[in-house]
């Protein structure tokens, strides 16, 4: 596939350009992309849509808003475009760069706000790593839901910041699409606390390490976190 | 020699049937390698075109010992072999995505061929991952939930053991991973109280294309890593960053040059090693002669090496930026 992609030098000077000058950045962003692969040319014109409604997201205050369910909706019309993407072209940062600054600059500048204000904006565009740049995270947190069928669950967490990004994303979960969906389920309906989330995670993290939980169906995923969870309920249900 | 780490389990399986994996190889395209090591695949355009197998035990003879070995050490480990499956994952690192792409039941040893072709009629995704490389773990697996007894493995996915084989990419981003150096590695490795920045050796060579020898360490201050991390995007922590990755290469140009006496080797004799890949770094779209030539300035003129990835780094650019900032 021929697609467009930008390098981490030019990502880094065009995300300062845009930051302090504005003006012209549209036709800066075209000038350095290049065009790399052979074959069949990335739809271009789907992402845009995509943009589009990721920014239709976008409520006009803050106040009373849940982002990261925001990210999750987004996510999923993110995933809709790159579904059938080659893993070789996903797998380029460089992708994922243009993506950012060409389409969804205006997305990320609201998803990460505080850092885009306090000039730590970079790592949530330069794309290196997949659990904090935006775009990767967001096309991940529906793949590791595993795609199209499941992508309800994309959204099914209220503030769901913290489970996402400690709990799914960094970790072994979201490479098993029947564990994640297990998790995300018994969380939804159980909304355990963040210190109860978080044993919940270490206790899994125990039997990861001595188990292939890739073999898991969802009913096996979901009865193994019901087991590893029980006293955790228990506690929680007697202290309410 | 194997490199596999082995953890402790929570469960005692035959020693035998631990090192089962031990002879197992994978092929990916014409690069092969053993239990527990890894593959450098320089060229990134044939990555999805290579077929990926994997061999157990070598000669056909060691191959029936390799499945008698399978049900006897299950057996000594309590265990029917007919519970257990060879499961075998591939795991990319970026997109982090795990593929099952074998699972054979042992129930039937004998339809266990000798080779198995891990790629077959469509590549699985993790196996596409050409700028990150990826992951084939190979394990022996517990297919069925069991009654829970001490000491006995009973959870199904339990692996009774496993190894690990890595593919890696020259388009891989990290040309080195700085590891904090405190007080108690300074006194380990001898250095002074205020060293900020070491390579540590040991016996690698780093002209050597991946070997058994353990890489080394790029140890850096933990003071000075934290407070880096803490800033790692201000012009500063740019500017710190790029001149880490200075003192690296020279400190692996100075090892080369120490290292290599009076032969000479050209870049294909050396394609794999950690200088290859300090010169890949240097000049990622250069042709052979071109890499040659390099190879060439790190033996006779490696300050004039250095010179050149400064200008690849771009230090002049951090460092300006980086005052500038500080008189803001």
């Amino acid at each position: 596939m021929k697609y467009p992609i930008i390098t981490f030098s030019d990502c880094s000077e065009l995300t300062r350009q845009r930051l302090e000058i504005r003006s012209g950045w549209e036709e800066a962003v075209k000038d350095k992309t290049l065009w790399v692969g052979e074959g069949k040319e990335f739809n271009a014109v789907r992402v845009q849509d995509a943009a589009a409604k990721a920014r239709q997201l976008i409520p006009e205050s803050r106040q009373g808003s849940d982002p990261d369910r925001i990210e999750g909706q987004a996510a999923v019309h993110l995933y809709e475009v790159l579904q059938d993407t080659p893993v070789v072209v996903l797998d380029d940062r460089g992708l994922w760069r243009w993506l950012s600054l060409a389409h969804f600059w205006d997305f990320i500048a609201w998803r990460e706000e505080k850092p885009f204000a306090s000039g730590n904006h970079l790592k949530y565009l330069d794309c290196n790593n997949s659990s904090e740049a935006v775009l990767p995270r967001m096309y991940r947190r529906v793949a590791a839901l595993g795609g199209a069928e499941h992508v309800h669950l994309a959204y099914a967490i209220p503030k769901g910041t913290d489970f996402w990004r400690s709990h799914v994303l960094r970790i072994k979960t979201a490479t098993t699409p029947a564990m994640t969906r297990a998790l995300v389920r018994f969380q939804a309906e159980h909304q355990l606390k963040t210190e109860e989330i978080r044993e919940l995670a270490k206790r899994l993290r125990r039997v990861w390490a001595n188990a292939v939980l890739e073999i898991y169906d969802d009913n096996e995923a979901a009865g193994l976190i019901a087991e590893q969870a029980e006293d955790l309920i228990e506690k929680s249900n007697a202290s309410q | 020699m194997s490199q596999e780490s082995r953890i402790v389990r929570p469960f005692n399986v035959d020693p035998e049937l631990e090192r089962i994996f031990e002879t197992t190889r994978l092929r990916f395209g014409d690069l092969e390698c053993e239990s527990g090591s890894r593959i450098m695949v320089e060229d990134s355009s044939t990555y999805t075109l290579r077929k990926a197998e994997l061999i157990w035990a070598g000669e056909h003879q060691n191959f029936m010992a390799f499945k008698r070995e399978l049900a006897n050490g299950a057996a000594r480990s309590g265990l029917d072999h007919k519970l257990l499956s060879i499961v075998v994952t591939a795991y990319t690192v970026y997109l982090k995505m795990t593929d099952v792409i074998y699972n054979q039941p042992l129930t039937d040893l004998d339809a266990l061929p000798q080779v198995v072709e891990l790629t077959g009629h469509q590549t699985p995704r993790a196996l596409q991952a050409s700028s990150s490389g990826a992951e084939v773990n190979v394990y022996l697996v517990l297919t069925e939930e069991l009654l829970e007894k001490p000491l006995c493995p009973w959870r199904k996915g339990t692996w009774l053991t496993r190894t690990r084989f890595r593919i890696r990419t020259t388009q891989e981003l990290t040309l080195f991973r700085p590891i904090p150096l405190t007080d108690e590695i300074r006194r380990e490795l001898h250095l002074p109280a205020k060293t900020t920045r070491y390579l540590h050796m040991g016996d690698y060579i780093p002209t050597e294309p991946d070997g058994d020898s353990v890489e080394p360490v790029f140890y850096v201050d933990e003071d000075l890593l934290s407070e880096l991390a803490a800033r790692a995007n201000s012009p500063v922590g740019i500017m710190l960053q790029s001149q880490l990755v200075v003192d690296f290469v020279t400190a692996v140009v100075a090892a080369s040059v120490s290292d290599h006496g009076p032969t000479r080797s050209t870049y294909e004799e050396i394609r794999g090693s950690l200088l290859g890949r300090v010169i890949n770094f240097v000049a990622p779209q250069a042709q052979e002669f071109e890499r040659n030539k390099l190879l060439e300035m790190v033996h006779d003129e490696p300050a004039r090496f250095v010179a050149h990835l400064e200008d690849v780094v771009d230090v002049r650019k951090t460092m300006l930026e980086s005052l500038r900032d500080e008189q803001r």
